[in-house]
């Protein structure tokens, strides 16, 4: 049972490192490469999609992009539409550009209210004026875990351009932004097998900023298919996307990671893996979402780990 | 694949063991501890089953796979078809192995903990923790000596200190003090039925032992007699699903097509877990922890009072 084509070879490395191959073999049988028919109406209903993609130069980014529910859809359950028009995409995100030349993209359809979220791999056919199609490689339900619920209350028409700004050391709003994060979203990918977006959440302060140019993040037993380890196994380079939910703002970093295994963890921050990955940050970029956003918080997830001060 | 059944063995009145080789000669996978096979067979009144045994003896490299299988007359008939239709030379259909309970590299204490017939993947394990040279204590819970099987080939295990614990000379286990206080790297490993491995989470999570230290493998229903059906209600989905006992809810929900995550579906892992609004939860797993379980539940193996439970899916 040690070969599966499900995983490419980055992945089987991690799952067999971790002891969790076996566990993946099983848990892999919720994939398809259709989107099955209870998430339809699903992804349907979301205003909110988190989208992995890879730059020109190999830098890969996570982007959220926010519209109003049913501009997200797949009809047939083999391609997802993304209805968003020319003149309400905000080009200081990388993803739009990235897209027009790269077709690579992994998308997390991920409803915090509830906690559910939907896993989509693909590569875009389609990017005109009026939006996006991407056709599916790869589609799979994952856990509720580590996800803090917020509902949004109220978002308001897309006005662009939005105040952006750039850097590559992480200090002053930036750092504060990453030491109050709670949920953050990760871009990775693998030259054949594509990109993948999914989501790390934690209780604020789960994010360690070693320096102003390092993130260490501990790594929570999750579905052991280890997508993204085992893309950074074969590419260590990844996009962050971090929320400011209270001010409206989105911090997308690239960089690279380097995955440490059977760390020592007096505190228990890992919740037993003893696995954390540092982030090298190579550049960041800080802007307003294009629409205004109210969420209110709601709870966090009985799954966090404690996170000393 | 096609398995030949090349010998019976009999370990006290319920138990038999059953050791199989591939029909066609070849030689078997190599298997770590903990991994189980699955049987697939149908009974004469056409009824299929597919069964979960977990390998017993040495791991690595062998010549046939031995499962140990206890005649459940209360179940729903595969471990009695088991005992009586299948004979030595009789064929099988076998996939595997598989293993969803490995062993972790650990640097402090390692506990295995056996209710009953759950000894069966222990005795892998403690094999191998034998041959690392790993000190572990083998707590084996029975009612009575008679049902204490394997117990020779236990302890045969070099290093192996097997400790059994007997309910009708003893009396219930203090499953708080068998585990102890929780020092970093300890670890322990149980199986065995639904009732004992709760009772373990439940000593663990008040004796701070952090979830990846404790590792479960379930087995028996968890549906118990009294269940009554129930109306589950989806607030997000806006749907209402019937389900009578026998049946999981999530099983329910999966057949009605609803949006909900899983893996184990043996309420070992916590990936179903729904946020419940209305209703009283009756919790069947082995993973959530009491904070858990105020707000959610698993419905892949908990039911709930009778009546209506809302999730939030």
């Amino acid at each position: 049972m040690s070969d599966n084509s499900n995983f490419h070879a980055g992945e089987r490395a991690v799952q067999e490192s971790a002891g969790e191959a076996a566990i993946a073999d099983r848990n892999i049988a919720v994939l398809t490469n259709t989107v099955i028919a209870g998430a339809r109406p699903f992804i349907a209903k979301q205003f909110m999609a988190v989208f992995s993609s890879v730059d020109p130069a190999g830098a890969v980014w996570a982007s959220l992009v926010f519209g109003k529910p049913g501009f997200l859809h797949t009809d047939t359950g083999s391609t997802i539409t993304i209805d968003v028009p020319e003149r309400e995409r905000d080009l200081a995100d990388p993803l739009w550009d990235n897209i027009a030349k790269h077709s690579d993209v992994g998308m997390l359809f991920i409803e915090l209210g509830s906690r559910r979220r939907y896993r989509v791999n693909g590569s875009v056919q389609r990017l005109d004026a009026h939006g996006a199609e991407v056709v599916i490689a790869e589609a799979y339900p994952n856990c509720p875990k580590y996800i803090q619920r917020r509902q949004l209350r109220q978002m308001g028409e897309p006005r662009l351009p939005v105040p952006s700004a750039h850097g590559k050391l992480l200090r002053g709003s930036v750092e504060s932004i990453i030491r109050n994060a709670d949920t953050i979203f990760v871009a990775s990918r693998h030259a054949e097998a594509g990109a993948d977006a999914s989501h790390r959440g934690g209780a604020p302060g789960f994010i360690r900023q070693l320096n102003e140019t390092t993130l260490r993040i501990p790594d929570y037993a999750g579905n052991s298919l280890f997508n993204t380890f085992g893309n950074f196994k074969i590419d260590p380079r990844a996009g962050l996307c971090i929320p400011d939910f209270e001010h409206g703002q989105l911090l997308q970093l690239t960089g690279t990671v380097s995955v440490q295994w059977d760390q020592n963890d007096p505190a228990n921050e890992t919740g037993g893996t003893g696995r954390f990955w540092e982030f090298k940050v190579e550049q960041w970029i800080l802007r307003d979402t294009p629409q205004q956003l109210a969420w209110e918080y709601l709870d966090a997830s009985p799954f966090n780990p404690s996170v000393q001060a | 694949m096609k398995y030949l059944v090349t010998d019976i063995v009999r370990h006290g009145a319920a138990v038999k063991e059953f050791q199989l080789r591939r029909a066609d000669g070849e030689a078997l996978p190599h298997w770590d501890a903990g991994a189980h096979i699955v049987l697939q067979f149908s009974s004469a009144d056409g009824s299929a089953f597919e069964r979960h045994y977990s390998l017993i003896g040495q791991p690595g490299q062998s010549d046939a796979y031995r499962i140990a299988v206890q005649r459940e007359e209360n179940g729903n008939g595969g471990s009695v078809y088991l005992h009586e239709e299948i004979a030595q030379g009789s064929e099988m259909e076998v996939s595997g192995p598989f293993n969803s309970f490995p062993l972790a590299a650990s640097r402090g204490r390692v506990l295995l903990i056996a209710g009953g017939i759950g000894i069966t993947p222990m005795i892998s394990m403690a094999h191998a923790l034998s041959q690392l040279g790993k000190p572990f204590e083998l707590h084996y819970l029975a009612k009575s000596e008679e049902r204490l099987v394997l117990l020779d080939e236990l302890r045969a295990i070099p290093h192996a200190t097997v400790v059994p614990h007997l309910s009708r000379t003893s009396g219930r286990v203090d499953l708080a003090k068998l585990i102890g206080a929780y020092n970093t790297g300890d670890s322990f490993y149980a199986c065995g039925p639904a009732a004992l491995l709760q009772g373990l989470g439940e000593a663990a999570e008040r004796q701070s032992w952090p979830g990846d230290a404790r590792h479960f493998e379930s087995f028996g229903a968890r549906s118990q007699p009294g269940d009554e059906p129930l109306t589950v209600e989806l607030s997000l989905s806006q749907m209402t699903v019937q389900v009578a006992p026998g049946t999981s809810i999530l099983d329910a929900l999966i057949a009605a097509d609803v949006f909900v995550s899983y893996d184990c579906k043996r309420g070992e892992c916590g990936n179903c877990y729904a946020q419940v609004l209305e209703g009283q939860p009756l919790h069947r797993d082995v993973c959530l922890t009491p904070q858990m379980r105020a707000t959610g539940m698993c419905t892949c193996v908990s039911w709930a009072q009778p009546g209506r439970v809302v999730l939030e899916l």
